[in-house]
């Protein structure tokens, strides 16, 4: 061979060989993947599958929804909110000088899809809220309705497995923890109930606030509302007990807020979209809030308790505090302890100013106390889920730590997908990972989008024309209102009876066998005769034809099956409004009465309107017979006890004093003359003798299951 | 005629013939570049039928009035899944003995994270194999209590994945042949 040749041969074998070794290289640095046949096709059944859970969740809903405002329908006389003719001691008034009577479909509708909201609500995804729903037949009842807006569900790729680092993800993985137990100073399962319930939500409204410790929100939602996203307090609404003038200082997030009301107080406001119900806004909102607070006060080293008291009290109030104490930094004690009355606008009163004070006092100390309790959990859950961690993946948590998610969502993640998302959370911080982290946040990439728009028809064994049956026996020719028309006008032998004797002589006429007609006492559960009758007298009173004179009523309104012994009731008068309320909040209806209530200071001088102020009427039983009743005014330190109540009736003034006042000061003063006009009634549907029932909660008693239908309402008749 | 640089024509043409086709080799290989891709089949063989068949079940009559998803609700609020366990039992039972070999399922129930109750296949280990689930959320009555949630879990009984013709075959629940 040449020797040119030679080089040739040569170099031809030099380049094959690093062409050969390149080859090793590269197919050496490829990565081995594994790709699933037809994964393309699952991801799109997985989508489909995903709409029908979602159809299945509404449906379900649906059908709940239907027969609870059927059943709340009955119970508030037809009507979903306030009756057309205002309320008469929790029944809605049917019949006045106008015919009042409900517009049952329209009612129905307006109820089921305020109920089904609910329910959608706590899904934990964005479903469609409203619904428009038309009753297609009354008998059976059937209700055909559809939602307004679709559902989106995102066909996500499955590569890397990404969907888990989504939002959903880390919800899904949160919520499959378990808050572990640790003793609570509160109420033991208060703060585990909100740790599972809406850890995650905090979690991810926190993510850019790490100022905001997820304690601090999480004892917000417990002072505020135990953690009832559907809780509505004297104004606030919602999780985190929004008023509407600071919520809509948040309109980014609360975009539906009612438009028609000014204050949130108003109790005729309609929240039933209201975005203050839905937790997770409620959450992101107060995280917000407590930011800019914890900014107003961030040269402060008690910001934070700052912050819970400008939260309950308002910043300028604290804001005043600190300055009033002149001092450059000052403690919360030194502040809480400079709080004067007249930093306090919201309130006129300067009995009620101070009150507000010790509120505010003891607002701080709660939501501390509950923050403590929440650490404890988190901390304990923390450790917990380390050594899960730990046990699933050994000394890969160690150098698989943290930190990999500071940056991006790399291959290690993908590894191990969901534990590297929570890994890098809070969870990890102890124990050796100390990294200030912040989560993965990867969107998937969605390959295309379904679509679904819920729409449903339902059925249900239910005749829906009853209202018109009974509105048919209250109006017909020889019905309730002929009967008593006819006793009240003396007719051939000249003789007029008594109201009470013709409502009681027609409703006997009523009775049917498919109809059980009844009055009064015998439609109310105890606790509502307790209240009834207070509220009964109080408006009788109210509406005399009298004036300067007293009205006197006992409370021994006969035997109660109740055995627990005594009530409480309250009256809370706001702008005209007076409003009785059983002491634990029962969802009594409210009461319209335009009488503006006082209570006596000293001899026959009268205090100034109660406007916002509270009268507590603790009415007490015993051995099942009503007894006392005492009168306690709270910020004034009254107490009165007392066998009867009494009220001094001055034009639209009506002050209220127990037996011992009247005694002295009153007992030449005239009585009032009052007649009673207003008649409460419930009516049973009667199959074969037994009510009709429906499955639903009863408000009242918070019992689930089969439950009689009572239609309950109130005929208001002309005074004789 | 003038002889080649490795002694004949025939060895030059070879040579370059050779250098020529390295070079192709070498340009395809760069140029495909793709990950090395093996595939699976099946991998999740009875997923998504199973997540289909959990809400079917949900959704049979129970009676006139109510479905098996009525009868859970009811069950749970009174901490009683007798009733329930005697319903779904044998519809799991039927459809999976007559649909999969193998196969392995089991039903959760949960609420906030606490399990309620467990019904599962009678031949089924929990130390098998790693699991499939489907999960539903349920609503119940009263919208203020917490929503339950029903897990179908699917498990490999044994190993019965294999390989065949170069693709490895995991399966799940195998399908009846």
């Amino acid at each position: 061979m040449k020797k040119k040749g030679f080089v040739f041969n040569l170099s031809l074998v030099m380049v094959t060989l690093i062409v050969l070794i390149s080859l090793f290289l590269v197919l050496q640095g490829k990565k081995s993947k594994v790709e699933p046949i037809g994964s393309r096709q699952f991801e799109l059944t997985e989508a489909y599958q995903k709409g029908e859970n979602v159809r299945f969740f509404v449906e379900q809903s649906a059908k709940y929804s239907l027969s609870q405002a059927i059943y709340d329908l009955s119970q508030n006389g037809g009507f979903s909110e306030s009756g057309a003719c205002s309320s008469y001691a929790g029944y809605q008034v049917w019949l006045s000088d106008k015919k009042c009577f409900p517009n049952y479909q329209e009612e129905l509708t307006n109820r089921f899809q305020l109920l089904l909201a609910r329910y959608l609500l706590i899904y934990g995804a964005e479903l469609p809220l409203e619904y428009s729903s038309s009753v297609k037949s009354s008998q059976p009842l059937t209700l055909v309705s559809s939602a307004n807006s679709a559902v989106v569900i995102n066909i996500v790729s499955k590569e890397l497995a990404a969907k888990k680092y989504t939002d959903q993800g880390l919800r899904d993985k949160s919520k499959s923890m378990v808050a572990p137990k640790v003793v609570q100073k509160n109420d033991k399962d208060l703060m585990p109930k909100i740790f599972n319930l809406y850890e995650s939500s905090i979690m991810r409204a926190t993510l850019n606030y790490p100022n905001i410790k997820h304690s601090l929100i999480a004892g917000v939602i417990a002072q505020e509302s135990k953690g009832d996203p559907f809780a509505v307090g004297g104004c606030g609404v919602g999780l985190t007990q929004f008023e509407l003038g600071t919520a809509k200082a948040y309109s980014k997030i609360f975009q539906k807020l009612p438009q028609s009301c000014k204050d949130s107080c108003n109790p005729k406001c309609d929240i039933s979209t209201d975005d203050r119900l839905n937790p997770d806004k409620s959450i992101a909102a107060s995280v917000l809030y407590y930011n800019d607070l914890i900014g107003i006060f961030g040269k402060y080293t008690d910001k934070v308790k700052f912050a819970i008291a400008a939260y309950n009290g308002g910043p300028t109030v604290i804001r005043k505090a600190i300055d009033a104490t002149k001092k450059s930094n000052p403690s919360w004690e030194e502040v809480s302890s400079s709080i004067r009355p007249e930093f306090i606008t919201s309130v006129s009163s300067e009995s009620r100013k101070i009150w507000k004070i010790g509120v505010i006092q003891d607002y701080v100390n709660k939501v501390s106390s509950y923050q403590q309790d929440y650490e404890l959990l988190e901390a304990s859950a923390k450790e917990q889920q380390y050594e899960q961690e730990k046990s699933k993946f050994g000394t890969k948590v160690k150098t698989h730590d943290c930190c990999i998610c500071k940056q991006t969502c790399g291959d290690d993640c993908a590894v191990f997908p969901v534990d590297a998302a929570v890994a890098c959370g809070p969870w990890s911080i102890g124990k050796g990972l100390s990294c200030d982290m912040k989560f993965c946040t990867y969107t998937p990439k969605s390959l295309s989008t379904y679509e679904i728009r819920p729409s449903f028809t339902l059925s249900i064994d239910y005749n829906l024309d009853i209202y018109k049956q009974i509105i048919e026996t209250i109006t017909k020719n020889e019905g309730i209102i002929d009967q008593v028309k006819k006793c009240q006008n003396p007719g051939e032998n000249g003789k007029k009876t008594l109201l009470k004797e013709c409502v009681d002589s027609a409703m006997r006429l009523a009775q049917s066998k498919d109809f059980a007609w009844k009055t009064e006492t015998d439609c109310d559960t105890p606790r509502e005769m307790v209240l009834n009758s207070f509220v009964e007298n109080y408006q009788m009173c109210a509406e005399s034809n009298d004036d300067q004179c007293v009205c006197e009523f006992s409370m021994d309104i006969g035997k109660s099956n109740n055995p627990d012994g005594t009530y409480d009731v309250v009256i809370r008068q706001q702008d005209g409004m007076t409003e009785f309320v059983p002491d634990d909040a029962l969802p009594i209806p409210k009461v319209d009465l335009s009488y503006s209530t006082y209570y006596f200071i000293s001899n026959d001088k009268i205090s100034k309107p109660l406007k916002d102020k509270l009268i507590r009427y603790s009415i007490r039983y015993k051995k099942g017979v009503f007894s006392t009743a005492s009168i306690d005014i709270p910020d004034q330190g009254i107490s009165q006890i007392s066998k009867n109540i009494h009220i001094f009736k001055k034009g639209s003034q009506m002050a209220v004093m127990n037996d011992e006042y009247y005694n002295t000061y009153f007992t030449s003063v005239k009585k009032c003359n009052v007649s009673k006009r207003v008649y409460r009634f419930c009516v049973e549907k009667l199959n074969n003798g037994i009510p009709e029932k429906i499955t639903a909660v009863n408000p009242i008693s918070a019992k689930v299951g089969p439950l009689e239908i009572a239609y309950r309402f109130a005929l208001a008749f002309p005074k004789p | 005629m003038k002889k080649g640089l490795l002694g004949s024509n025939i060895a030059d043409f070879l040579a370059y013939f050779l250098f020529v086709l390295v070079i192709i080799i070498f340009y395809v290989i760069f140029s495909w570049g793709g990950d090395k891709v093996s595939y699976k089949i099946n991998s999740e063989a009875g997923y998504t039928d199973t997540g289909l068949l959990l809400l079917n079940v949900l959704r049979t009559p129970y009676d006139a009035k109510s479905n098996v998803a009525d009868l859970l609700v009811n069950s749970v609020s009174q901490k009683n899944f007798k009733e329930f366990e005697q319903m779904v039992n044998p519809i799991f039972t039927d459809y999976f003995s007559s649909n999969f070999d193998d196969c392995c399922w089991k039903l959760t129930i949960w609420q906030q994270g606490k399990k309620l109750d467990e019904l599962r296949s009678s031949v089924c280990d929990n130390t098998q194999s790693e699991e499939l689930q489907h999960s539903v959320k349920l609503p119940l009555v009263n919208p203020k209590e917490p929503v339950i949630d029903v897990t179908l879990s699917l498990f490999r009984k044994g190993t019965v994945g294999s390989m065949e013709g170069g693709y490895e075959q995991v399966v799940q629940c195998a399908y009846k042949k």
